[in-house]
């Protein structure tokens, strides 16, 4: 009789396809920024890091570019975590009428388009003058990224013991020790996770930060997209491997410190 | 004036009244029982002594001092909470430590006071363990100790055994005794087991819908519900109906419904009781007594019924009787070897043991 613990054949195909589907794009990408033509050869002839070079000579300014989209991206998950913390404090503690929507008007942002967003961003800053890019794309980010943050947050939540809070309370912690010592402490795994994937979408959103760019302020992504504009050269590709091991480093990290499960509970 | 005083205690929630102008006073030492059914009010009143819910109206006062406006976190009042609540990120020892190191008491000290609980507790070499690693006694104890440690004016118990298994409920009722005797330290306890409550308490109160029934000590409780719905839930299973014939002797003669079977009881009666009024009796099924045919000279009381089920139930067999009376009539033997389903037992209700009530 079958094994009925071990995968069929079906599902075997099925994930190998999978993650071939996944894996073979990124592949072919570090290898591009290899190259040392323009044009991708395979299999590659020999082996170049002038696209690398690239990076850091191009009048694109991808350094500029990237330290702007990390200084968004911090700013906006920090602002985000204190109000998220805040508002799912709110929804999941207390029971009130109109409870669930305001769950669900949190998590909007998740459902409206970007570029109708970032549209009407886009007008308001225009009449507003003066607003520097910078504080006009963290306001977008900051909207954009809370969803992010709720969701994973309030997913740990639910499933708390409040009576924890109140066994504090009667052993006379006052709410705001009782907040840093037992609440924060049990529910931060949670917020963890929501602040990685809201920095990362942060990170990588390039409607909004396209829409509300300065002349002098662009952030990566859209510095990456107005290059591709007029050269197709694999500096990009040379950019990408070294997101690529960027982001398998942190998921290393994650996973080190607070496992990377908490992305699978929410 | 007594140490913890509730007076004409309210809450309502929205339209419905959880608790009903409750009143208990109890003395300094005292160990009180809050006895009934979930939705009686009980975990409410304990929720308004710990300070977690406000009163709609009542006073509650603590050694003199008035509590209505006071957070639960400057309280001094302690709860045991019925899944435990310990703090699941910190070892048994940070969890009783937390709420001295909260007062930012010095470390030396904090050290010898945990050292001691953890002592009374019994909980020696497992003070680097994470509650999750602990068995739900050793759980229990570390709650228990953590609550005390604080040394509290009051300490409230939330079912504290009702996540036990049988054997180690009754271990730990004998220890909660000990403890809080020793420690003289003012406690009320919340239970819907009625066996907890009287092996526990010095004062048990029965409460239903928000409502105070009965108040009193154990024995009395236990042996003297005041009413019908009382004597339900103490374990009185078995409700003859009928109609009071004669008093006599302090003895009470009722014709039973439908059969019109004369029973005589004495255990004790309603003093407004009057020829012709309707009565139900009530008698444990432990006190039922199972008659082996031929002997007794008893006259009184012998009925004869058919067995409709035994019941294995370990240290007792219930027997269930059809036809003595209207209603069913439970027995409890602790070894019965009469008739089996379907075959004929006849039973003695000793008559002192048969409480009557109003019907």
């Amino acid at each position: 009789m079958r094994d009925l613990r071990k995968p069929g054949w079906v599902s075997i195909v099925l994930s190998a396809f999978t993650f071939l589907f996944l894996l073979f794009p990124l592949v072919i990408i570090i290898f591009a920024s290899f190259s040392p033509t323009q044009i991708l050869k395979f299999p590659p002839q020999s082996f170049s890091l002038q696209w690398y070079e690239n990076i850091f000579t191009s009048s694109s300014k991808f350094i500029q570019g990237l330290i702007y989209s990390l200084e968004i991206g911090a700013v906006a998950t920090v602002v985000d975590i204190a109000l998220g913390v805040m508002a799912c404090l709110a929804v999941s503690r207390y029971t009130f009428k109109g409870r669930q929507a305001l769950t669900v008007f949190f998590t909007s942002p998740m459902f409206v388009p970007s570029i109708t967003f970032g549209f009407v961003l886009l007008r308001i800053f225009t009449r507003m003058h003066g607003v520097s890019a910078f504080i006009q794309i963290l306001t977008g980010h900051v909207v954009i990224i809370l969803p992010y943050i709720i969701r994973n947050t309030l997913a740990i939540m639910s499933g708390f013991d409040w009576n924890l809070e109140d066994a504090s309370a009667s052993l006379g912690a006052d709410p705001v020790y009782t907040f840093f010592h037992v609440t924060l402490p049990l529910v931060s795994p949670g917020i963890t996770a929501g602040a990685l994937l809201a920095f990362l979408y942060s990170f990588d959103e390039a409607v909004v930060a396209r829409l509300l760019h300065g002349i002098n302020f662009n952030t990566l992504p859209v510095i990456i997209m107005n290059y591709m504009t007029f050269d197709f050269d694999p500096t990009v590709a040379a950019i990408s491997s070294i997101l690529i091991v960027a982001s398998l480093l942190l998921m290393i990290v994650v996973e080190r410190v607070i496992g990377l499960d908490v992305f699978l509970k929410s | 004036m007594s140490y913890l005083e509730i007076d004409n205690l309210t809450k309502q929630f929205g339209a419905t009244t959880a608790v009903d102008h409750f009143n208990l006073h109890v003395e300094q030492g005292e160990m009180v029982a809050l006895l009934g059914g979930s939705g009686c009010g009980k975990t409410t009143i304990l929720r308004m002594i710990a300070g977690f819910l406000e009163p709609t109206e009542g006073s509650i006062r603590i050694n003199g001092r008035t509590m209505n406006e006071i957070p639960p976190y400057k309280r001094n009042v302690a709860i045991f909470f019925q899944n435990y609540a310990l703090f699941p990120h910190l070892t048994v020892y940070n969890n009783i430590a937390y709420g001295l190191k909260q007062k930012k008491m010095p470390k030396a000290e904090i050290q010898k006071k945990v050292a001691d609980f953890v002592h009374l507790v019994r909980l020696e070499g497992l003070e680097k363990r994470y509650p999750r690693e602990l068995s739900g006694g050793q759980q229990q104890r570390v709650a228990l100790a953590r609550a005390l440690v604080m040394e509290p004016s009051v300490l409230l118990l939330d079912e504290p055994l009702s996540n036990l298994d049988a054997k180690l409920r009754i271990e730990m009722q004998v220890e909660i005794r000990q403890l809080q005797k020793k420690l003289n330290v003012t406690t009320i306890i919340v239970t819907h087991d009625q066996e907890e409550a009287v092996s526990l308490a010095d004062k048990i109160l029965v409460m239903s819908e928000g409502h105070l029934l009965q108040e009193g000590d154990p024995r009395e409780v236990f042996n003297y519900p005041a009413s019908p719905f009382l004597a339900d839930f103490m374990g009185f299973t078995n409700f003859i109906y009928g109609t009071l014939q004669e008093v006599k002797d302090g003895k009470y003669y009722i014709s039973a419904r439908k059969t019109g079977e004369m029973l005589v009881a004495g255990g004790n009666a309603p003093a407004d009781l009057k020829t012709g009024d309707s009565v139900v009796a009530a008698i444990r099924p432990g006190n039922v007594a199972g008659v082996s045919g031929r002997q007794d000279d008893r006259k009184e009381n012998i009925y004869t019924g058919r067995v409709s089920a035994v019941t294995y139930k370990g240290n007792i067999s219930q027997v269930d009787i059809l036809e003595a009376f209207d209603t069913p009539l439970h027995m409890h033997c602790a070894d019965y070897t009469g008739p089996m389903d379907g075959g004929e037992v006849t039973v003695y209700l000793p008559p002192e043991k048969l409480l009557i009530y109003k019907a």
